[in-house]
């Protein structure tokens, strides 16, 4: 890793009891994120992304929540941190891009001036400083006329340009990582590759981290340097994006990998993962993946495998041997890629 | 005197909005962006009273059926017992005037209504 250590997870565990049993939403997640990378984290919905960001930010209701573990931030422990100071931190420091940018500007303020409140909220400055700042910011996000943008309504923005404010928004106090949830699950495809570019450039322009979530390992392919996959609240395999991509260690990343389509090579078969996620309140015992894995063997209903370099040249959660991982994969990869005739 | 029996309406109505609107993402956003508790407050007001001025415009129509009861009730003057006395004497052009004027009332409420939550929320304009 190039930059410095900004983000460290370790041990988070994110418990939310309800009448009906207790959701594990993050059970024993430690990864490490550096400035000047993009970390992906992939998982499908329901693995406790979110969760697992929301608990960093102090978003998520501590009343309703368990939580234990570490997230040290740039050296501090952000869940030891009082309400307020977090709130210090939260938007200058470290800040958040969310997944639907129709619902998270407020329909009844005007964009710039949103933005203009969250350089207020961390700074003083006169009016006419923050409004150029805010001009600035919107102008280097790629939007078009912003002194005239920024007295629009968010509904008088597209999709696209809504997500382009939201990271403005995020980049007003030059944080040292930003963490973007599923910065563009719900927009267009065309804008979808706009919003990954930014992200990608202002995170060299700006030399910060970025934490990048998603459920689509495409995404990740083309802007992160490094991967963790996540199942049922726990890492499965953690590395850099090439040697996830290319040498997978994890029967989950497999099966992941062989579901996105890949348009330049030919006649490969698409094959969607067997069963359905498990549910967070009863989690299998040992691998949580075991019920869905094609490859489980003795120890998989029982021991629960943890995150730990195998061998394989970088972490994974999987009891196979580490000769029977690159084999199956081989085989696999042999497999879907023979063409239909 | 009607009023206050609604006040308690209202109240029940903007915590119902309150607590549905600190669900909404923009409050999360507004938190993320590290706004004081006080300042996400007035966010989710802002959008938890703007239904209540629309609510408030068509229950003028009632507070003025409830006036003509009341009114005649208590035997207090007013367009309501003027409304009342006029039906037991079956006196049409003060039936017909007093209605109009009524009328008028709540169409001109309506009207305040629509143009004050139109400055309330941006999304409504005028074509
Ligand atoms: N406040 C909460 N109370 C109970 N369960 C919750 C709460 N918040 C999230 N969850 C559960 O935690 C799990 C993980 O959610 P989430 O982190 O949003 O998944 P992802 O972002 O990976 O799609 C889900 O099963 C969700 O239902
Ligand atoms: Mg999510």
């Amino acid at each position: 890793m190039t930059g410095e250590l900004l983000l460290e997870v370790k041990d988070l565990h994110v418990h939310f009891p309800t009448p009906d049993g207790v959701v594990k939403a993050v059970d024993g997640l430690s990864f490490k994120v550096h400035r000047g990378e993009t970390f992906g984290i992939v998982g499908e919905s329901g693995s406790g992304k979110s969760v697992t960001n929301l608990t960093a930010l102090g978003l998520i209701d501590r009343e309703k929540a368990r939580v234990s573990g570490e997230v040290l931030f740039m050296g501090r422990d952000l869940l030891k941190l009082s309400a307020g100071e977090l709130r210090k931190v939260r938007g200058k420091d470290l800040s958040m891009i969310f997944q639907d940018p129709f619902a998270c500007l407020h329909p009844f303020y005007r964009v710039g001036d949103q933005i203009a409140e969250a350089i207020l909220c961390h700074a003083e400055m006169d009016k006419r400083r923050v409004k150029a700042r805010v001009i600035e910011m919107l102008d280097a996000v790629g939007i078009p006329n912003p002194e005239s943008r920024y007295r629009d309504y968010p509904h008088q923005y597209s999709g696209g340009m809504r997500q382009r404010a939201m990271i403005a928004m995020a980049l007003v106090h030059n944080p040292a990582l930003v963490i973007a949830d599923e910065p563009t699950t719900a927009l267009d495809v065309t804008v979808q590759a706009q919003i990954l570019e930014l992200i990608d450039r202002i995170k060299k322009d700006f030399n910060i981290g970025v934490i990048l979530i998603t459920h689509d390992l495409g995404v990740v392919a083309d802007v992160a340097q490094s991967v963790m996959v996540m199942y049922a609240g726990r890492g499965a395999e953690l590395g850099a994006r090439d040697r996830v991509f290319n040498q997978p260690l994890h029967p989950y990343s497999w099966g992941l990998l062989e579901s996105i389509p890949q348009i330049d090579q030919k006649g490969t078969r698409l094959v969607p993962i067997e069963g359905a996620p498990p549910s967070l309140i009863h989690v299998p015992k040992g691998c949580p993946f075991h019920p869905r894995c094609p490859h489980r063997f003795e120890p998989c209903d029982k021991e629960r495998p943890d995150l730990v370099d195998r061998g394989g040249g970088h972490p994974d959660a999987c009891h196979l041997s580490i000769e029977d991982k690159k084999r199956l994969w081989d085989e696999r990869e042999s497999r879907r890629s023979k063409v239909i005739a | 005197m009607l009023a206050v029996t609604q006040a308690a309406f209202y109240t029940r109505m903007v915590r119902g909005n309150m607590l549905e609107v600190q669900g909404e993402d923009y409050i999360r956003t507004a938190r993320a962006k590290g706004l004081p508790e006080r300042s996400v407050i007035r966010h989710a007001l802002r959008s938890a009273l703007t239904p209540v001025v629309t609510m408030y415009g068509l229950d003028l129509g009632i507070l003025m059926g409830g006036a003509i009861i009341t009114e005649a009730i208590f035997n207090i003057p007013g367009i309501g017992g003027l409304v009342v006395d006029a039906i037991q004497d079956a006196n049409f052009p003060v039936i017909m005037g007093t209605t109009l004027v009524a009328s008028f009332a709540v169409i001109a409420a309506n009207l305040v209504v629509d143009i004050i939550y139109a400055s309330l929320d941006p999304r409504v304009t005028y074509s």
